[in-house]
């Protein structure tokens, strides 16, 4: 009988804490808007996976690999992150290979003065990396290192904000990066509220000049220089900024279809898989039933509000200097969430007028956004470490 | 002060990098301007060679035809 006991132990349900339990239904929130609502269902379903598997009780599947622990009692899980992220961090520079050959620099190149949108698009990261700076001398243990990791939460970049975090406070790894891409999500309901308040109907109703179409020599020549310039000045952006680069150039060379294919589909998907659920296993209960969690999403949501005011005010700010007026909407696309963030000021745009099609233009500061929060990035991992 | 400082050089590198692309933006644009006039000059020379080329042709050819005509009369 006893051993009968000793087996229930070794149950998970029995080991099961009710946390677990509330973590297990975010998680099944979480598929049910990847494949109901299709929410962003690429990072959502894996990642709300990792979460159920994670906090299942007794796996040992996030246990990372370590000489005291012996390599052999590791977890699959554990040794995802320990491999992708933590120690060699090499899954968000692979992704960035894969978005660099799906991205179209044409808008950017057409228009080049949007990139200032995107520049002053990341003063979110930097008012949400105040925000915890006073958070950590309240007390709630945020260092500059932890509130670098949650600023650039105001980049709405996912990758971008699993590669700081993972470099300087690997701790905060899934919160910060499961809220980025939470709010990456929800742009939708998180943008248009702040674009309709800060904007008139007449400025809204402004009408651009189609993009003129960009040489093909432009666009080979665009991605070799930005990679030269912005690695010259920050090298410890270069694992993002090169393999974004590097794949730009597979898509625009038309010299390696393969590569190009394999950079934006294969490799993409499986290094989505990988980041995905491993992001979403680091959300177990100990780290999300925090106070810190709840104060680094609200710092992230106060980073995104911020970071699309930022876009939209310098926009108007550029229409005092500027002859031909640009649609102040486009600034708010400056935060990267591609190509969320275009479409968004593309549907705000229409509904005021019909004849504004802004999604060309809001795809320059949407691709600046990624540049410059990549760029912040460097910056911190420079002079942070 | 570490807070502060990053703000700036944060801030500041991200601006100025993004000048520093646009102004590489309008260099190549300069540049392709450029090599395409001289692509043109080129291209108008090399018209007009294949113009006399044509011009010479034709008058070969129709020196030919009415020398051979005068060789049937004969």
């Amino acid at each position: 009988m006893n051993e009968f006991f000793d087996f229930i132990k070794t149950m998970g349900i029995a080991n099961l804490d009710w946390r677990d339990a509330v973590m297990i239904s975010i998680g099944l929130i979480f598929v049910w808007l990847a494949i109901v609502k299709r929410w962003e269902p690429y990072e959502l379903l894996p990642i709300g996976m990792g979460i159920i598997a994670a906090n299942l009780p007794l796996t040992g599947l996030t246990t990372p690999p370590s000489s005291t622990s012996g390599f052999q009692d590791a977890g699959i899980f554990g040794v995802f992150f320990h491999y992708g992220l933590y120690f060699w961090n090499i899954l968000p520079p692979i992704i960035f290979l894969g978005i660099g050959a799906l991205t179209d620099f044409g808008p950017v190149i057409s228009n080049p003065k949007t990139l200032l949108l995107g520049a002053a698009a990341q003063i979110g990261i930097f008012v949400s990396f105040w925000g915890a700076l006073v958070a950590g001398s309240l007390g709630m243990g945020f260092g500059v290192k932890e509130a670098a990791a949650i600023g650039i939460i105001g980049g709405a970049d996912g990758p971008t904000t699993i590669f700081l975090s993972a470099r300087l406070a690997p701790e905060l790894l899934g919160v910060t990066a499961v809220i980025a891409y939470s709010y990456m999500a929800s742009v939708a309901f998180i943008q248009p509220p702040i674009m309709k308040l800060l904007t008139t109907q007449k400025e809204r109703m402004i009408e651009m000049r189609a993009p003129r179409s960009v040489s093909k020599f432009e666009k080979l020549v665009f991605p070799n220089v930005a990679l030269m310039i912005i690695i010259l000045i920050v090298p410890k952006s270069a694992p993002l900024i090169a393999m974004f680069m590097i794949g730009n150039l597979f898509r625009e060379s038309g010299a390696v279809p393969r590569l190009a294919s394999a950079a934006s589909s294969e490799v993409l998907n499986v290094a989505t898989i990988f980041l995905m659920l491993t992001v979403g296993t680091q959300m177990t209960a100990e780290r999300v039933f925090d106070f810190q969690t709840v104060v680094i999403l609200g710092l992230g949501l106060v980073a995104f509000c911020c970071g699309t005011m930022g876009g939209l005010l310098f926009a108007k700010l550029m229409n005092v200097f500027l002859r031909e007026k640009i649609n102040p909407l486009i600034g708010s696309a400056g935060v990267s969430a591609v190509p969320m963030a275009a479409r968004i000021t593309h549907h705000i745009g229409q509904e005021s007028n019909q004849r504004t099609f802004l999604l060309p233009h809001a795809m320059g500061p949407n691709v600046a956004g990624v540049i410059g929060s990549a760029v912040i990035a460097g910056v911190f991992i420079s002079l942070v470490n | 002060m570490e807070g502060a400082y990053l703000t700036l050089i944060g801030f500041g590198t991200a601006f100025l990098l993004l000048l520093f692309l646009i102004s590489a933006i309008f260099l190549t644009r300069i540049i392709r301007d450029l090599t395409g006039l001289v692509l043109k000059k080129c291209t108008r020379q090399g018209e007009a060679e294949s113009k006399k080329r044509a011009i010479a042709a034709a008058v070969a050819v129709s020196v030919l035809k009415e020398q051979s005509l005068i060789l049937k009369d004969d």
